[in-house]
């Protein structure tokens, strides 16, 4: 009866499984291929090449949140086995079922989903009023991982034949030599295979890391995210490649390690020195380059700033911007509500600046630090309803949001909204993924305002969007852009900046402000309360609203700016282009988003409706 | 003198009781601090309400909860639920033979290997093998271009932004958290327990149902609770492979605190669901009566 | 000489039960004393309180004069060999057997030559390299002799260290573990429960039965004459009796059992309180003919009734008198079946000199 144990005789399960390791590895074969391809999109082999790696090389942002990233992991990691190690050979010497509050909080990390570890912590934080920085986030990686640690190494205690602890001593060796002589290298294989499980969670976090990471503290995934607004690029595909070469070398040293039986005190020197090669130089370069000079905190919006706007800035004042992007106002007002970001330059957007004024959290700008406001600004962008007297803000860009579409897809549009409920273009259709401009279409269809609070209208709106729903491919506030061009939608509602970007790289794709109206958009300056560096946050403020700064934003990004004096700088072609200065007919259906106070719970309510059907 | 008497039974000398407590007591403290307190916290702020500002006004009540078991938001846990269990169903069959074709190699190295590719993929970034999965789900990718390229298909199939591809992008995911378990369950089993078996009489199908699932039941109730709690909250993956366009559990939660910006009320569903996962763990734990945490090992 | 080590009236329980009752022994110094009894007799305990594995409930263990009680075992002069070997998995051999040393604070060159003359003593110098699980039974056994031998120790501690191993190797290494001792003149605390072992090794054995001392010395006392009916039993005495009654007579006692006969017994040891007789079957010989011996032996009739064939010998079962008697000849090899057939009608005799009379 050999059939079961012979893999031959079961060519089934071979197959099967080998079927299985295709799947596991299927995506990564992808990532690797196209890490070394032309296109940047993906889609086709255009050549080998290995510019993506080069890109990689120099793009500091990334290589900071790379250095970023392994540093907390290896802190992460060394934490935890300090605790945890010890923690686990004392619980293993214990009854099982000893102590069951211990039981119930070693488990609590794993059995919690991490959304709401995430919420915890970040609650915790925010309560004690602790500035989130490097070791916040650290400590909250150390948190959630210790369990790994100790369960692990617990089970393997559990496997420890007692009587070598008692030979140990019998030949004279105490506790402390006993731990370091005959446990810890019992306990080797639990030891490595924790550590890399920690390593590893800490490297990938993404969910917790983004409640409770502050200001220049960007890690590895929180970059990757945020980078996907402005378009995945295949560097991010070189990063992973190259991550997965160091992991897999990492595993080999270990398992060599392991077998060699190579005694711990000429490992652990080793493994240091790996580590400090490894890290060292990504780190040095971090943190001479900032050396003394001041530090400016951005919070900005992902593809506000043109290629050289920072660098321009950094060299004038000889100081380091830290940059931090988001991709919704909503991600903003949860990252300052907490009270403790560390950011001392955020650009809200219109209604938001309303919330956050309210709630105490901008400080008032000190106009006589602003000397370029006055002369340079459009009038047109000032004095608005959610800031009446610019204390707090000072306008950046504005834009709006409009229906971009394939041109060779879609064909003549009739210049509505609705041409996003026709059937024809079923499976083909992309909205935002927010609340407020998905109701705002709905709204303005009906003829209502984008900032009704009439139940209703309301209910009217919600009732249209559910009949649009299985129409759309996707809600997508990130990269919405990227899915015209590359084919897989052919209408998407977006804001006009990344789509007139998109334009410009494939002229099929155009951009439709529609004639019932639409929410416009201004997104402005502003400084938190409490933030570190005022004094330059307004240099920054005023650096910004020059004429060539201000221009350069807007040949760059596609969005437009509030700055009438950076006019002469622009290119014709954009100043021309309606996408990015509508007729004023039709700016006048437009409206601005305000705060809804406690509507927005109906508001809520309804959109979970909506998306939950 | 200690009542057990025995200074070795762990392995320091003096009380085994006190000294024990000093070896765990910082690693306790830090769990303490860091996740007992924020999650009362969480649960305090459960009870609290918002106000129009969007601010936490403390005047406690249950409002919350009784919002959270509206039959809309029961809906979404449900399907949350449901999609999770799904996922461990689909881990589950997918991840059996593949442990049990592991357990079987006769060369210890050769099961090594094989259980560190299974990991392998862990270790690269999730965030960026989902946007792989993107890449090859999409109308235009990579599976729809080859496939109608072989000629096997006329038109893409619609493989991305549906439940299709949430449950590849969370299978994928927690796969490896199932095959795991289960090899070790699968590893201790003695193999002349499956040759009585067919000594017995049985055939391998029997032998397979009759024998060898019972044995491993440890593995698979560790596999199921590693790969149905993180489903259970999961909300990038629905939301990048999904489309945004079905909301579960995991996004409701994260959208009270990231957008409406109603923390009481995310905190009141939050907790809902883990006193779901976590009175579905406790009936899981009382049908087996072993320790069944990670054993990976 | 004063004892190297001293058990004073130790007590010890485990979970309420009763394991040592003020149970006192004195090992002298040099010399091979085995720990023999059954399992649960509390041996294993005695042991292991004197390496420090235990603390006794009541008592005191005194080492070379200085009480140790409350001494840890790396604070102790002693060391243990261990019974399923206890080698550190992921050191070598020679590391095992150096493992100890590191705590002596010895020079490099010392603890190679001391670790390097202890592997040679057991003969495993050409394995120094290996790791554990790469060796037999038997070799790791002697690593981890040679590992306890290396530090010198006042006392050497053994618990049943050839259990797991087979016939011929055990008695091997029995032999070579004689040598050893006697060489080095260390004294060694063995703890078996095989009674062969303890009579070919031991100086002096002391043998335990529900956690008390039940009687101590040399191999051929405890071997011809055990004090109880325990001691008779476990030694492997079949011929066990109870009595009725005894009575002095001349110098010795004429005892009666319960089922009546009476025999003389000259032997010393108990006398008036004896409850039990007890004979060896090789001191009992069977023959058809009644022997004209001297008329001092005591003879009973009895019928064969079954033989068992030990190889060296015949095992003759004889009844006589409703009692069961085992008789034991040597036999030559060969053909030689015995003197006697099964039915036969036999007598059986033996010297008063050789009947022990039990408490």
């Amino acid at each position: 009866m050999t059939a079961i144990t012979s893999r031959l005789a079961n060519p089934k399960l071979f197959f099967f499984t080998l079927a299985i390791f295709a799947f596991l590895y299927l995506p990564l074969a992808v990532l690797l291929t196209f890490s070394f391809n032309e296109s940047r999109l993906m889609m086709d082999w255009q050549g080998f090449t290995t510019l993506w790696y080069r890109i990689l090389f120099q793009d500091e942002r990334m290589l900071d949140a790379i250095a970023n990233s392994l540093c907390i992991a290896l802190w992460t990691t060394v934490l935890s086995l300090l605790l945890g190690v010890p923690a686990g050979v004392g619980l293993a010497r214990r009854s099982p079922n000893g102590n069951v509050f211990f039981e119930v909080l070693l488990l609590l990390p794993l059995v919690v989903p991490e959304i709401i570890l995430a919420v915890a912590f970040a609650g915790l934080y925010g309560f004690a009023k602790l500035r989130l920085s490097f070791w916040t986030i650290v400590t909250t990686h150390v948190a959630f991982s210790l369990s790994y640690v100790i369960l692990m190494v617990r089970s393997r205690m559990a496997r420890l034949d007692p009587s070598l602890v008692e030979a140990a001593m019998d030949l004279g060796a105490g506790p402390s030599q006993t731990f370091f002589r005959i446990l810890l290298p019992h306990l080797t294989p639990a030891v490595l295979a924790s550590s890399l499980m920690v390593f590893t969670i800490s490297l990938d976090d993404y969910v917790i890391t983004s409640f409770v990471a502050g200001a220049g503290n960007t890690t590895l995934p929180l970059q990757i995210y945020s980078m996907a607004k402005e378009g995945l690029t295949p560097e991010i595909n070189a990063v992973c490649t190259l991550l997965m070469a160091v992991t897999v070398l990492m595993a080999l040293v270990a398992q060599w390690a392991q077998r060699a039986a190579v005694s711990w005190q000429r490992m652990i020197p080793a493994l240091l020195l790996i580590a400090a090669i490894a890290i060292g130089p990504l780190a040095w370069s971090r943190w001479t380059v900032a050396g003394d000079r001041q530090i400016l905190n951005l919070y900005i919006w992902s593809g506000y700033l043109a290629p050289d706007t920072l660098k321009v800035f950094e060299q004038r004042f000889q100081v380091r911007v830290q940059v931090d992007l988001y991709d919704s106002v909503e991600a903003l007002l949860a990252k300052l509500q907490s009270g403790n970001s560390g950011y001392d330059i955020v650009v809200p957007s219109d209604y938001a600046v309303q919330i956050l004024q309210r709630q105490r959290l901008l400080s008032l700008l000190d106009k006589a630090q602003i000397p370029n406001a006055e002369p340079n600004l459009d009038p047109q962008f000032l004095r608005k309803p959610f800031d009446p007297e610019n204390l707090y803000s000072v306008p950046y860009t504005w834009g709006t949001t409009g229906i971009g579409y394939r041109k060779d897809r879609v064909g003549q549009l009739t210049g509505s909204w609705q041409v996003l409920w026709e059937e024809r273009y079923q499976g083909k259709i992309v909205m935002l993924d927010d609340m407020r401009e998905n109701f705002g279409v709905a709204l303005k269809l009906s003829g209502s305002s984008i900032n009704s609070r009439d139940l209703l209208q309301l209910e009217a709106a919600k009732t249209l969007l559910e009949k649009q729903k299985p129409l759309l491919q996707a809600y997508n506030s990130s990269n919405f852009q990227e899915l015209l061009i590359s084919g897989d939608a052919w209408l998407v509602q977006g804001w006009n900046g990344q789509i007139v970007k998109a334009a410009r790289e494939d002229p099929n794709i155009g951009y439709l402000l529609p004639k019932e109206g639409t929410t416009i958009f201004i997104d402005s300056f502003c400084i938190p309360a409490g933030a570190a560096h005022r004094a330059l946050a307004h240099r920054f403020i005023n650096y910004m609203l020059e004429p060539e700064t201000a221009a350069a934003v807007v040949n760059h990004t596609g969005y437009t700016v509030a700055n009438r004096a950076a006019r002469p700088y622009i290119h014709k072609a954009l100043l021309s282009n309606p996408a990015l200065f509508p007729n004023s007919t039709l700016l006048e259906r437009c409206e601005m988003l305000e705060d809804l106070g406690d509507t927005a719970l109906v508001y809520d309510r309804l959109w979970t409706e909506v998306r939950s059907k | 003198m200690d009542k057990t008497g025995s200074p070795t039974k762990g392995l320091l000398t003096g009380t085994p009781q006190r000294n024990s407590r000093v070896w765990f007591l910082p690693a306790f403290l830090w769990l303490f601090l860091l996740i007992a307190v924020p999650l009362a916290f969480v649960f305090l702020l459960s009870l609290a309400r918002r106000n129009p500002a969007g601010e936490t006004d403390w005047v406690l009540g249950i409002s919350n909860y009784v919002r959270a078991l509206d039959p809309l938001y029961l809906w979404i846990y449900w399907r949350s639920l449901l999609l999770a269990l799904a996922t461990t169903l689909i881990c589950l069959v997918l991840g059996f033979p593949v442990a049990h074709f592991i357990a079987q190699q006769p060369s210890a190295r050769l099961r090594n290997l094989l259980l560190f590719l299974v990991t392998l993929p862990f270790w690269t970034s999730f965030l960026i093998r989902t946007y792989a999965w993107i890449l090859l789900l999409r109308t235009e990718g990579i599976i729809n271009n080859a496939l109608v390229a072989l000629g096997i298909i006329q038109q893409p199939l619609p493989l991305l932004y549906n439940n299709f591809a949430i449950l590849v992008g969370l299978a994928y995911a927690e796969l490896p958290f199932m095959i795991l378990p289960l090899y070790t369950a699968l590893e201790r089993i003695d193999k002349s327990q499956i040759e009585a078996s067919s000594d017995l009489g049985c055939t391998a199908s029997q032998t397979f149902w009759r024998v060898l699932i019972p044995l491993s039941r440890p593995g698979i109730i560790a596999g199921v609770v590693l790969v149905f709690v993180p489903s259970v909250g999961a909300y990038l993956t629905p939301d990048l492979l999904g489309g945004a366009k079905s909301i579960m559990a995991g996004n409701l939660i994260q959208n009270q605190f990231a957008v409406v910006r109603d923390h009481p009320f995310g905190a009141a569903i939050a907790f809902v669901l883990t006193v779901v996962v976590l009175a579905l763990l406790a009936v899981s734990h009382r049908t087996t009566r072993e320790h069944t945490e990670l054993r990976l090992l | 000489m004063p004892p190297v080590l001293e058990f004073q009236d130790i007590s010890k329980s485990f979970d309420r039960q009763s394991v040592l009752r003020d149970f006192s022994l004195s090992v002298d110094p040099s010399e091979f004393l085995t720990l023999l009894g059954p399992s649960g007799s509390g041996k294993t305990t005695l042991l292991r309180l004197a390496a420090g594995f235990e603390r006794p409930d009541n008592g005191k263990v005194v080492l070379r004069g200085s009480d140790v009680t409350h001494l840890p075992p790396y604070h102790r002069r002693v060391n243990t060999v261990f019974q399923n070997y206890a080698l550190f998995p992921h050191l070598t051999v020679a590391h095992n057997v150096a493992f100890g040393l590191r705590n002596l604070k010895l020079s490099k060159v010392e603890v190679h030559s001391r670790a390097s003359a202890a592997l040679d003593m057991v003969q495993l110098a050409n394995l120094s390299d290996r790791l554990p699980h790469q060796l037999s039974g038997g070799q790791q056994q002697r690593v981890g002799l040679a590992r306890a031998l290396v530090m010198q120790p006042e006392v050497l501690l053994l618990d049943e260290p050839f259990g797991a191993l087979d016939q011929r190797l055990r008695q091997q290494m029995q032999q070579e573990l004689k040598a050893v001792q006697r060489r080095l003149e260390l004294t060694f605390v063995f703890v078996t429960h095989d009674q062969e072992e303890a009579l070919s090794l031991s100086d002096r054995i002391a043998l335990l039965h529900e956690g008390r001392l039940d009687q101590i010395g040399s191999p051929d006392q405890i071997y011809n004459w055990p004090a109880s009916r325990f001691a008779a039993e476990f030694m492997g005495i079949p011929n066990i009796f109870p009595l009725s009654g005894t009575k002095p007579e001349g110098v010795g006692t004429r005892c009666q059992l319960k089922t009546g006969e009476t025999f003389l017994v000259t032997s010393a040891a108990n006398g008036n309180q004896a409850r039990f007789l007890a004979v060896r079957p090789e001191n009992i010989r069977v023959s058809r003919a009644s022997l004209p011996h001297g008329k001092s032996n005591n003879v009973i009739r009895g019928r064969v009734r079954q033989a068992r064939y030990l190889g060296s010998s015949i095992l003759w079962s004889v009844e006589a008198n409703h009692l069961t008697w085992a008789a034991s000849e040597v036999v030559n090899g060969g053909t030689d079946m015995g003197s006697v057939s099964l039915e036969d009608e036999v007598f059986l005799s033996w010297e008063p000199s050789r009947g022990v009379l039990l408490a």
